[in-house]
This record gives C-alpha cells, structure tokens and sequence, in this order.
C-alpha cells in the first residue's frame, strides 16, 4: 500500500518539501547561469535565495522527521522515509554549496568553458529533477518507481562524462596555470556531486519501493 | 555458524564474483599506476578502460544482489548489513577507478624521484583491499576466520597512512616545485591513500556485523 494512502498529512509534508527541493534546482541552476554570463548582481540574488530555501528545507525536514516518529501511522515505512528525507536533503545541501563556492570564489571560468559548465549544471539538474520524480512517486504508486529510475542513472552517467570532458579540457589548455586547471577541476567536481547524490537517493528508492510493493 | 547464504546460493555465487571483480580491479588500478608511471601512456589508457569495464560490471551484480535479496526476502534478518556492506565495497572500486581517471585527464607531472613512493603507496593500499575482501568472504561464509584478515586490513591501512604522510612531506620539502605542483602531487598520493581508507570502512562495518551474529 501507498504512503499516500495510509497518511495522508505526512504525505502533504513530504510533497512540499520535494516541491521546495524542486525550487532549489531551478533557482541554482538560474544562479550559476547568470554567473557564467557574467550577471553577478541576479547571481548573487539567486545565491541568496537558495540559502533561504535551504534554511526553509532544514525546517520542513525536522517537522517531517518528527511527524515521522511523533504521529505517523506507518512504523514499518519510517526508517526508509526518513533515509529518503535525509538523502534528499543531502541534494539540498549539495546544490547549496555549489551556489556558495561560485559567490565566494568566483572562479575565472574561460569564455570557452562556459557553454560546458552550463550543459554540466543542467543535466545535474536533471538528474535531480527526474529522482524528485521518483520520489512523489513512491509516496503515491510505489509500483511505478523502478521504471523511473533508469532516468535518473542515465543522467547520473550523463553528468559524470560531461565532467571528465571539462576536466580532460581543461588539463590540456597550455594557456592556463595548473592552478586554475586545478580550480576548474574543482567546480566541475563539485557541480557533478550533485547528480551523484540524486544516484544515492535512487539507490535508497530502489529497495524502499521494494519493501513498499512486498 | 553457518554460511550466510545457506538458503540462497545464487546469491553466494554472485557475491563472490562480486569480490573478485574488486579485486581484479585493484590489480588493474595497480597495473596502471605502474604503466602511467613508466609513461607508457597508451597501456595505461587500456588499464583505464579496462577497470572502467569492472567497475559496471561491479555495479550490476550489486544491484542484481541488492535486487534478489529484497524481492525474493532472502536473509530478512541479514539483508540491511549485506546490503550496506556490497555499497562500502563499490566505494573501492570506485576509488581505484577514480584514481585512474585522474591520472587520464589530468596527466600530472610526477617528478621521478616520488615514482617509487607512489607505487609502494598504491601497493599498500591494495594490500588492505585484498585483506578485506578476504575477511568479506569469511563473513559470508566462515565467519570464524574472520578476525585475523580484519586485523592485516588495520595493519596495511596505517601502513598506507604512514606512507602517505611521508610522501606528501617530501613533496612540499623539495624545493624547484612550485605550490600549485606540491598541490597536485599531493592531491593524488590523497586519493590513493584512500583507496585503503574505503577498506578500512569496510573492515569497521564487518566487524559490527561478525559481533551482531555472534550474538
């Protein structure tokens, strides 16, 4: 049986804060984008506004994760919903940090990167757009999940060789200093955590949904 | 005690392919620290596809494991510790992939003189893979054992513990490098040593587990 269909207040809980994981995703993705094109003062806006988000989330979460142990009408469920919580928010934090090392940084990305960088943070935000998917769906019709989660390991895969072409790049540009391959690196690293933590919450959902449809 | 996978022996035989995909795969990553080192380039990016090609490999019998052992409910009371033990264990043939990958893009310069140093590092490091993948199957299969394979994998960590810091003195201790170059060597004696670091994790869940079915 669904989530859904055994609590329904902890479900309206759980679907706001993937609706506000969502936000993050968008307004990040904003934020980096107007970085790249070299708008700081809407980036810096963004920034601000994924720092709030994040705030709201950390709320949205303990209130979700006490209604868990507190209210709940599923205990066998709840040890899975809240890892589910908790990996999602770990997509939170990783979208935030990303945002966070672009305004304090401010890293000198050369104009030829940048249409690289942006394809990388997008299929990122995909990846993170299509588990998020996966994840309303275990709440409602935990049957369908598993047919949702190729999507998100495609991207994951996606992500990561976008990557490696921006770090395979930028290791062989004889005009830039180690230092800044090494600081390009970095970012691409970073931004690519972010796919890599929406494989961790499909990996969690896989066997969550599992238990769910036993 | 019995084998773990007593009632389920499909999924022993896959865990132990499991395993021995991670090692083959520490065997290459140590194939190909060798190959970049010596500069045969085009041999090292053969390793490079090569662990490539294990490490899918790895992932699809980890989750054909992880898939079996949920919807057919075998080992209900064990299948949490398995399942978080087959995850620590990708996380080393993640690594070992990782480092080559590294190695493939961003081709650092390693002075000859910390070639040696880089090789006896990657050596210890596989050294506590291969202890805790030994002590990994005792635990599926004869727990007894188990022990004395977990306290090599402690012993070869602080081996590659100790290495690592060594090298990594000597590297911000030469002078003619410059910081950002320091920065670099450093950053992969770090993930090599981590390599042995990912065992360690392992060990640390393996001995939690062996004490839970004592009990």
């Amino acid at each position: 049986m669904a989530i859904a269909d055994l609590d329904q207040k902890l479900t309206h809980k759980c679907s706001n804060f993937i609706d506000l994981t969502s936000r993050v995703s968008l307004v990040a993705l904003s934020a980096i984008k107007c970085f790249l094109c070299g708008d700081q003062v809407t980036s810096e806006a963004c920034a601000e506004q994924v720092r709030r988000l994040e705030e709201d989330g950390d709320v949205m979460r303990r209130d979700t994760e006490a209604h868990l142990y507190s209210e709940a009408l599923i205990p066998e469920s709840r040890g899975d919903l809240l890892g589910l919580i908790e990996s999602t928010d770990d997509i939170i934090d990783q979208i935030k940090k990303v945002v966070l090392l672009f305004s304090v940084e401010t890293p000198m990305i050369p104009s030829d990167f940048q249409e690289d960088f942006y394809q990388l943070t997008n299929i990122c935000m995909a990846a993170v757009d299509e588990v998020l998917l996966a994840l309303r769906l275990y709440l409602y019709e935990p049957r369908r999940v598993s047919a949702q989660l190729p999507r998100v390991y495609e991207k994951e895969k996606a992500a990561d060789k976008q990557a490696a072409l921006i770090k395979h790049r930028a290791f062989r540009q004889n005009n830039l200093s180690l230092s800044q391959q090494m600081h390009l690196r970095y970012f691409a690293h970073n931004i690519d955590q972010i796919a890599d933590r929406a494989e961790n919450l499909a990996d969690r959902l896989s066997i969550a949904a599992i238990k769910q449809t036993q | 005690m019995k084998s773990l996978f007593w009632r389920a022996k499909s999924l022993e035989e896959m865990s132990t392919e499991f395993l021995k995909v991670t090692k083959q795969a520490c065997q290459v990553f140590l194939k190909g620290l060798r190959l970049y080192l010596e500069d045969s380039l085009e041999a090292f990016e053969e390793a490079y596809s090569e662990i490539s090609r294990l490490e899918n490999q790895g992932d699809y019998l980890r989750r054909e494991i992880e898939n079996q052992l949920y919807t057919k409910t075998l080992i209900p009371e064990s299948r949490g510790d398995v399942l978080a033990l087959l995850e620590n264990i990708d996380n080393i043939t993640n690594q070992a992939k990782q480092i080559l990958m590294e190695l493939s893009v961003e081709i650092p310069k390693i002075p000859p003189i910390f070639h040696q140093n880089y090789l006896e590092l990657g050596e210890k490091s596989v050294k506590a893979v291969d202890e805790v993948l030994l002590a990994t199957q005792a635990f599926l299969n004869d727990p007894l054992v188990i022990q004395q394979s977990l306290t090599k994998v402690y012993y070869w960590e602080g081996e590659a513990d100790d290495h690592s810091e060594k090298l990594k003195r000597r590297v911000f201790r030469t002078p003619d490098l410059e910081l950002a170059h320091k920065f670099h060597l450093r950053y992969f004696a770090l993930h090599i040593e981590l390599l042995a670091d990912r065992a360690e994790d392992v060990a640390d869940r393996l001995s939690i587990y062996t004490i839970k079915r004592s009990l």
